[in-house]
């Protein structure tokens, strides 16, 4: 059977002729795939690099923030999209690796590299308390929307828990966790570097640090959707019965693909501490876990590229709503969530592609 | 050599006894066809085997290694295979996809394209690699799941009403599939209600009722059993 008449979606065009990373990036399971999308991702890219030069400090400030909550976005995407399981309650490990940040570099500075320790701690401590939380979940079988009933549940214990920590006695070291005001003034990440460290407050530096880090996760992340291990998530998703029939242990990849994406989340804690100097329960409650639902529901939860652009797009929208509507935002929020789950129930970008697709079939059948 | 062998095998819900006293075996190179009238309990033996549901007492053997506390996965890892009433499929990927899925537990990707491409060929699905699964007809989908559960390189395979919703014509094919899987050795293990398809493949039928193996025999044997005929072929009255 010639592989010309196979090749359609789904159907690797050149398997065995490129390297395996190249067929990882563009692998089935990521939607945006061939030379013209990459030739779109290095221009976006160079965009994002020279972004500096023409904004103004704030604005460069301010998409540094937006850049913080992608990672968490896209684990959200990995756990919900790709895998099929809809965890609420991402913010807990967000809040937990932002604290334990905050905790470590109050206590021992930020030199000598101790901001980066706290960096790997939090985003440790996230993985650790998402593989308890999530051994409990998924090999106690719990599924569907009552895996979202219980991380949502998890997080309101952790939020009224770090809300009731106001007092003297609620300390770790020189670290007060100061109840519902939160804890602030922890240093940024600061890079060891010869003669003095390179403080990362809020600014260019920053920006290009954590977009150097965004470009590598997605990266990594589409390798990893469009590896074996992949394959093995988007066909739990699918049908997870059929896939423990084929021998996989199905529990086992759930509760990693949970760490994985809660660590990421944790990623985003940090690094939004570390942005801010400021962490606080208010991070991590009701309205803050449904927003990461709405980012990836809204771009479109089973591609990692939809994901990105539509949490940015969606971080944008809100800022500005909130400037000008307050809590109405909210509102609007949820509104945009409904309509796209009854509209575009893939999400907007990846409905947008199927419309682009369609359109362009009508247009070569009519030609 | 024994396949497939339970011993005193028991499952209840509440109460409710779904399996009783089963002592059930089947040898390596059969074609094993299980009839019975509906709630007769073949599902949930079928369950019992697969590691769906734990027997409320028993034991169950698969080529002589108990299997009765391993996990479902771990039974497939063993050498069992299982298809679906309701085609098992992924529908939102492709043809390709799904038998990439299958197969890649057990090849390395330079050999996935040579192998999906012989196991599609198998089943007649050659010129739908491309295509999602979800879009194929009920036929191809039940097809493309024998495809998929047959990457698994089983010793046994079961299938559960594996001519469910198909054409006559889609019925002689899945039994012509079926019976060139026995002839490479493959032990088959069917639940059935389509008596032409039994007599088509099955080299023996064990009748279950309330739970229990009421029968056991060649085709002929059981159509001719006249308690069978009562319970479940309707035509022991027609005799009479």
């Amino acid at each position: 059977m010639g592989m010309s008449q196979q090749e359609g979606a789904g159907v690797p065009r050149s398997e065995g002729r490129s390297p395996d990373w190249l067929l990882l990036l563009n692998g089935p399971q990521t939607l945006g795939r061939g030379p013209l999308f990459w030739v779109g991702f290095v221009l976006a890219v160079l965009a994002a690099v020279i972004y500096p030069f023409f904004m103004d400090a704030w604005s460069v400030g301010n998409t540094a923030y937006f850049f913080c909550w992608v990672f968490m976005a896209l684990g959200l995407s990995l756990i919900w999209g790709y895998a099929g399981s809809l965890s609420f309650g991402q913010t807990a490990f967000f809040g937990l690796a932002g604290y334990t940040y905050g905790v470590v570099t109050m206590n021992f500075g930020a030199a000598y590299g101790m901001s980066l320790v706290g960096l790997v701690l939090g985003v440790g401590m996230s993985c650790l308390g998402a593989l308890m939380l999530g051994y409990i979940l998924f090999y106690g079988r719990i599924s569907g929307v009552f895996l979202g009933i219980v991380t949502l549940s998890t997080t309101l214990v952790f939020t009224t828990f770090m809300a009731q920590t106001a007092g003297s006695q609620w300390a770790i070291g020189d670290a007060r966790l100061g109840g519902d005001n939160g804890m602030t003034g922890m240093p940024p990440l600061t890079i060891p570097w010869f003669g003095s460290d390179i403080a990362l407050y809020s600014g260019v530096p920053l920006y290009y640090l954590l977009l150097a880090m965004l470009v590598l996760c997605y990266l990594c992340l589409r390798i990893l959707v469009n590896s074996r291990f992949g394959n093995v998530l988007v066909a739990i998703r699918e049908n997870p019965h059929r896939t423990e029939m084929l021998g996989y242990d199905i529990r086992r990849y759930q509760l990693i693909v949970f760490v994985i994406g809660s660590g990421l989340a944790g990623l985003s804690g940090v690094l939004y501490t570390a942005w801010g100097q400021y962490i606080s329960p208010s991070s991590m409650d009701l309205a803050a876990a449904a927003l990461p639902i709405i980012w990836v529901a809204v771009g479109g939860r089973k591609d990692l590229t939809a994901t990105l652009i539509g949490t940015l797009v969606v971080l944008g929208v809100f800022q500005n709503l909130t400037i000008f509507g307050s809590y109405y935002a909210f509102v609007i929020m949820g509104l945009l969530l409904v309509v796209v789950v009854v509209f575009l129930p893939e999400g907007l970008i990846p409905g947008l592609v199927k419309l682009a697709g369609h359109l362009r079939r009508r247009k070569g059948d009519l030609a | 050599m024994t396949i497939l062998r339970t011993e005193e095998l028991y499952k209840h819900f509440d109460g409710v006894q779904v399996a009783r006293d089963v002592n059930f075996s089947m040898e390596a190179g059969e074609i094993r066809c299980l009839i019975g009238p509906n709630g007769a309990g073949k599902s949930t033996f079928f369950k019992l085997v697969l590691g769906e549901h734990q027997p409320s007492s028993g034991r169950i053997y698969f080529s002589d290694q108990e299997i009765t506390r391993l996990r479902s996965f771990e039974r497939v890892n063993q050498g069992i295979a299982v298809k679906f009433q309701v085609p098992g499929i992924f529908p939102d990927l492709s043809v390709w996809q799904n038998m990439q899925i299958a197969l890649q537990n057990r090849l390395h990707r330079h050999s996935m394209a040579g192998s999906i491409a012989k196991a599609l060929a198998f089943v007649g699905l050659s010129d739908k690699a491309g295509e999602l699964a979800g879009v194929l007809s009920h036929g191809e989908q039940q097809w493309l799941e024998i495809g998929m559960a047959i990457s698994t390189e089983p010793r046994l395979l079961l299938l559960d009403e594996p001519t469910a919703g198909m054409t006559p014509e889609e019925t002689s094919r899945t039994g012509e599939i079926i019976q060139a899987l026995n002839r490479e050795g493959m032990s088959i293990l069917a639940v059935e209600h389509d008596m032409e398809f039994v007599r088509q493949i099955a080299h023996k039928v064990t009748v279950l009722n309330f739970g229990e193996i009421f029968a056991e025999g060649t085709i002929n044997e059981i159509e001719a059993h006249k308690e069978v005929a009562r319970i479940y072929l309707g035509t022991a009255d027609d005799d009479e």
